[in-house]
């Protein structure tokens, strides 16, 4: 059987199985199937390297007090191109101007691929007050 | 389609930081196989580079559907209120050929494009870092019809020129 899907496809489908495995199920064998070794890491709250998405997971699994994982979060769509996917996610947001009322925000991550692994990512996350890697799993 | 994407260093990293990185060439990023792709590209990178960038309240509608819808909380879905919002947030400047902020990559898939650019912020001490910046189009018969960011509800997004947001480096 050949595989009849793109490589877009099939990197989209990487991504979603790794937000899937990592991020809602906490899962380390996930971490090691899709996440590159040599992983490069934009979001200002990580250190790169896959090191700290397997402590990022411990966390997961035991979430600290205080601590609300990045994940819970509508997949809205993917873009996909050549080595790059881009999932856009729908939340909630407590409205500022309006209390008590929320509206629907968006947040986005980019991954690069290299070779069916993801080996880079972007966010739009800001600055926590403590980095990520810094927390203990409860 | 683009196949692998070469990336340069945007700016000296923040200690204890990842380095931010830029696309090496625009023009390579712009080409695609699927001229309809390509076309899409060079809409949404002529729209920011001559609308968002140069402030060209005047030149919406060369790029921007009538019916537009904005999902961005700060700013309501119409092409005469992006009108409105590029002139009340920014002042008229020079058309430049390139987009001058740190574009990092332009992801585009059937009608949509995505660009997304090293955006510099301070945290709550003043520190600074790099975070990204994402900006999605939707596109129809030839005209963005469609727009999401990331940007939270917030009166101080109103008046901001993301402009202002190049690297020291690029300035």
């Amino acid at each position: 059987m050949t595989d009849q899907r793109t490589l877009e496809e099939r990197n989209a489908e990487i991504v979603i199985a790794m937000w899937k495995g990592v991020i809602y199920e906490g899962r380390d064998e996930a971490v090691l199937q899709y996440i590159h070794p040599d992983y490069i890491q934009h979001n200002v709250n990580m250190p790169s390297g896959r090191e700290h998405i397997l402590h990022l997971v411990k966390i997961i699994r035991n979430l600290p007090e205080g601590f609300t994982p990045p994940a819970r979060k509508e997949l809205l769509r993917t873009v996909a191109q050549g080595d790059y996917v881009v999932a856009i996610w729908e939340q909630e947001q407590p409205d500022p101007t309006r209390p008590g009322e929320t509206y629907l925000g968006h947040a986005f991550d980019m991954f690069r691929l290299e070779d069916g692994l993801i080996v880079e990512h972007w966010d739009d996350t800001r600055k926590w007050p403590r980095p990520w890697n810094e927390e203990q799993p409860s | 389609m683009s196949g692998r994407t070469e990336l340069i260093a945007a700016a000296e990293p923040v200690a204890g930081q990842t380095t931010p990185v830029v696309a090496a060439d625009h023009e390579a990023m712009l080409r695609s196989t699927d001229p309809d792709v390509e076309r899409n590209k060079r809409l949404c990178y002529d729209m920011y580079r001559i609308v968002l960038q140069a402030g060209r309240a005047d030149r919406v509608s060369d790029f921007i559907g009538p019916d537009y819808i904005q999902h961005n909380p700060n700013v309501v879905s119409g092409r005469d209120a992006l009108a409105a919002f590029i002139r009340s947030s920014r002042p008229e400047r020079e058309i430049e050929p390139a987009i001058r902020l740190p574009l990092i990559a332009i992801v585009a898939e059937r009608d949509m494009v995505q660009f997304t650019f090293v955006r510099p912020e301070r945290d709550a001490d003043d520190a600074p870092y790099h975070t990204s910046w994402f900006d999605l189009f939707r596109i129809e018969d030839g005209k963005i019809v469609e727009h999401w960011d990331p940007a939270l509800k917030s009166a101080e997004m109103l008046k901001l020129d993301p402009n202002q947001r190049r690297l020291a480096t690029q300035r």
